[in-house]
């Protein structure tokens, strides 16, 4: 089989490794009693994936180019796959969908119990700081501490404008 | 896979971004995710099988190639198809990540951060979503789930319990 079949099936297979290799950190973590985001560990686990990926590729077929598109490749099937994770821990559509499975029908007033807003924010305060974007200081204020999360609000404020959505 | 082909595929990319902009602008559609899949997946996937059938009497590419190409252009795409739903529903977390980074140095504390948010944003919105995509309906004042919304919250759920893990906090 030529080399470049080969990268090629070593890319489609990299979420099913992703993920393989996410629930092994996962349950090891959990086992030694260690709290860390899970988010933040599939970050990490696709950054340093770039590895075995990039050496078979450069191994499978020795071409700069062919490299070049692992890379890229690769990395957007991680984003992909970081997001799908993203969206089953923090995706309210999905909640909501869960939710309704679960119980069959929900009416608003149920809709309401189930969604509090603090709540919500809280959860959400408490991944940022799990994933190093955000601080709690000493008087209880936060601010921002990482600029990842930073870069995709901006972009997603512009973003909105582009494709003219109303944002006032 | 030539670095002209990795080229062509991003600009092809580009081409079709631009259509979305264009659609976006000009016709607001109400079935978002339903455009999206018609812009970025069926019109490609369209082209896909007439390119290739006109390659397969020109040889203008190798089916790896071929095959290559097609998988990159589909990533991508599916990349910037999720990045949409994020800006699309106006993720909380960005727009917290965004009000700190307009307010001074000080920060904001937990109560400012939850001023700024309002149900009908967190939750209302996001369910006219739902109910316009196709996936769940409202019937004397209860919602109930279509076939599409089932298929998809089974998927989530039984994700989450192949990770051992409960279900999202949403």
């Amino acid at each position: 089989m030529s080399g470049k079949y080969l990268v090629l099936a070593i890319l489609i297979s990299s979420p099913f490794i992703l993920m393989i290799f996410h629930i092994i950190f996962l349950k090891t973590l959990k086992f030694i009693n260690m709290n860390v985001s899970p988010q933040l560990i599939l970050f990490l686990i696709i950054i340093l994936f770039n590895v075995p990926v990039l050496l078979s590729t450069y191994f499978l077929t020795k071409k700069i180019d062919i490299i070049i598109y692992s890379f890229i490749v690769y990395n957007c099937i991680g984003y992909c796959y970081f997001h799908i994770f993203n969206m089953s821990e923090t995706a309210r559509r999905i909640k909501i969908l869960i939710e309704i499975m679960q119980k069959g029908a929900l009416s608003a007033e149920d809709l309401k119990l189930s969604y509090n807003t603090d709540l919500m924010i809280k959860y959400r305060l408490e991944r940022l700081i799990g994933l190093k974007q955000i601080i709690k200081t000493n008087d209880n204020k936060y601010i921002l501490s990482g600029k990842i999360l930073l870069i995709g609000a901006l972009f997603m404020y512009a973003w909105r404008k582009i494709l003219g959505f109303n944002d006032k | 896979m030539s670095l002209c082909l990795i080229l062509y595929t991003i600009i092809f990319l580009i081409i079709v971004i631009a259509v979305h902009i264009l659609v976006w602008r000009l016709s607001f559609p109400k079935k978002q995710l339903l455009a999206l899949f018609l812009i970025f997946y069926l019109i490609p996937i369209i082209l896909l099988i007439i390119f290739s059938i006109l390659n397969f009497k020109a040889d203008y590419l190798s089916l790896s190639d071929l095959t290559a190409s097609a998988l990159m252009y589909f990533v991508l795409a599916q990349a910037y198809v999720q990045t949409y739903s994020a800006v699309q529903a106006v993720a909380p977390s960005l727009q917290i990540i965004y009000a700190l980074f307009k307010a001074d140095k000080n920060g904001l504390n937990e109560d400012e951060i939850i001023k700024s948010f309002k149900y009908e944003n967190l939750v209302q919105d996001r369910l006219g979503d739902l109910i316009s995509d196709g996936f769940i309906y409202e019937n004397n004042k209860k919602l109930y789930m279509t076939f599409k919304g089932k298929c998809l919250a089974g998927i989530f759920f039984y994700y989450r319990k192949i990770y051992g893990l409960e279900i999202g906090k949403g």
